[in-house]
Order: structure tokens, then sequence, then C-alpha cells
């Protein structure tokens, strides 16, 4: 299969996931993360699931040449830099703010809504801000 | 107390994005991290910007299928302001990229392969989102 068939149909098989799970849907997320709420724990079941399947088929069915190509890419991106932390906290605070993830936004932008368009642009442009940072002050 | 769990729909959903991240994994040897696609979509573009860019045009695809066949999952209204939505957006675009990825890349593939460090930014990521999400919750009874 050509890379980008690949891709292309992992992209739809997992804009499948996001839309059954409802991560499509802010208030769903919400619905989890804040505690203070209507508790509702599917993002929660979805998410934890995704990585077990994940864990299961890392583990038992990728091979190990696969494992080791993938290990080689990764060198430097583990080590936990006061600015990979300020990173997380970030994140943190913007996915609380509002429910949206980067992949559930992109696949949102479907709907053509404003709303979601304007938290694209500034999510496109926060990433561009980061890009443009670590490129010159590399860690 | 819980009417709105849906833990099939979370089992199903959840299992196909495990699903996509490991095709990925064994036909692409990429990590699904959409952050980083995204960013690899953005100049000066990544070399190997092509399966970067066909992963997220499937994801408008594959939404536009299901939307067809189950519409709910695209309605909902936001009750942010465009300035926080604009703000937020900025925020999850940024500390993705500073962390190395989001949900994706380090919730699902880094915490799936129990990357220690992935694990850890995880963590830090879900308890800011919580507190942030319970504290707005708490002061403006949004649920």
């Amino acid at each position: 299969m050509k890379p980008t068939t690949s891709a292309f149909l992992m992209g739809v098989v997992f804009a499948w996931g996001l839309a059954i799970a409802e991560l499509t849907r802010p208030p769903k997320v919400l619905g989890f993360l804040n505690l203070a709420g209507n508790w509702d724990p599917t993002v929660l079941v979805a998410l934890v699931t995704a990585a077990l399947v994940y864990y299961l088929g890392y583990t038992y069915i990728i091979p190990k040449s696969t494992r080791t190509a993938l290990a080689a890419k990764l060198v430097g991106k583990e080590a936990l830099t006061p600015l990979v932390i300020g990173g997380a906290v970030l994140f943190g605070l913007g996915w609380g703010l509002i429910g949206l993830c980067p992949g559930a936004a992109i696949t949102d932008l479907l709907s053509l809504r404003y709303d979601v368009g304007i938290f694209v642009v500034g999510m496109v442009l926060g990433v561009y801000s980061a890009k443009a940072y670590i490129g010159v002050k590399p860690r | 107390m819980l009417e709105n769990f849906t833990p099939v729909a979370g089992l199903v959903g959840g299992a196909l994005m495990g699903l996509s991240a490991l095709g990925l994994l064994a036909y692409n040897r990429q990590v699904c991290g959409i952050s980083g696609m995204v960013e690899g979509c953005l100049p000066p573009f990544a070399a190997d910007i092509d399966w970067r860019a066909f992963f997220l045009f499937g994801l408008i695809v594959g939404g536009l299928m299901i939307s067809v066949h189950y519409p709910q999952a695209f309605q909902f209204e936001l009750s942010q302001t465009l300035w926080t939505l604009f703000l937020g957006g900025f925020l999850v675009g940024l500390g993705s990229r500073l962390a190395h990825g989001c949900t994706t890349g380090h919730g699902l593939c880094g915490a799936g392969r129990l990357s220690r460090s992935s694990l850890i930014i995880t963590g830090i990521f879900l308890a800011t989102a919580i507190a942030t999400a319970t504290l707005i919750g708490y002061l403006g009874g949004r649920s």
C-alpha cells in the first residue's frame, strides 16, 4: 500500500472512532473533564480503550524491526524539560477551556462552522508559534 | 449522574482509534500524532509532508462519511466567546507542540507504548484540563 493511501485510510478510520465516541462534540468531552457537572466518563473509556488496543498491537503484532525504527525516530523527544512540562500544562488549559483536541477540531471542520474555524485558526497559529520558537532555540 | 454515559460507543470508538494508530505504525512506521501532522504541514514543510496531509484529509473525509449515518456526532453548541475559542485553540496548538504531542501522540501512542515520559505528560495535561473544566463548570454552571 502506498504511504499516502494507508495514511488516508487510517485518517478515515480515526475520524469514525472520534465520531462514534463523540469526541467530536466538545460538550461530550467537557462532560468528562468537568467533575462538577453531570459526569460522563465516555471519553475516558474511549481514550483507555484506544491506548489498550495500541498496547496490545504494539506488543504482540507489530514486528520488532518496526518498533526499532520507531524508537530511533523518537530519540531526544522523551526528555521532560520545563518547556515540555509547560507545554503539557498549556495544552491542558486549552483542552479544558473548550473541549476540543487537535484531531477532533480538524474533523469538525467538515461542518464548516465559523466557531470551529476560529478555534482551528488559533490552533494553527499556536503550532506555528511553537515551531518558529523551537526552530531558533533548540532544546 | 452518569445519564449521558455511552460506554459501548466509547469502547467501539476507542478501539477504532487504536486500530487506526496501529495501522499507521504498521504501514507508515509513524506515530499517530495529529498535532505533529499539523506542524509538518506548516512551513517550512516536513520532507514527508504527504502522509501527514493525507491522514488529515482522511479525518475530514471519514467524518463526512460517518456524518451521513450519525449526524448527532457533529451537532453541538459552543457557549464560549470567539476570543475564548481563539485563545483555547492557540493554547492547544502551542502547548501540544512544546510538549511534543497531544492526546494522540502522548495519550494514545505514547501511553500505549508505556513510554514513561508520555504517561507523565498525559497525566499533566489531563489533570490540567480536568482542573480547568471543573473550575469553569463550578463557576459558570456549564456541564
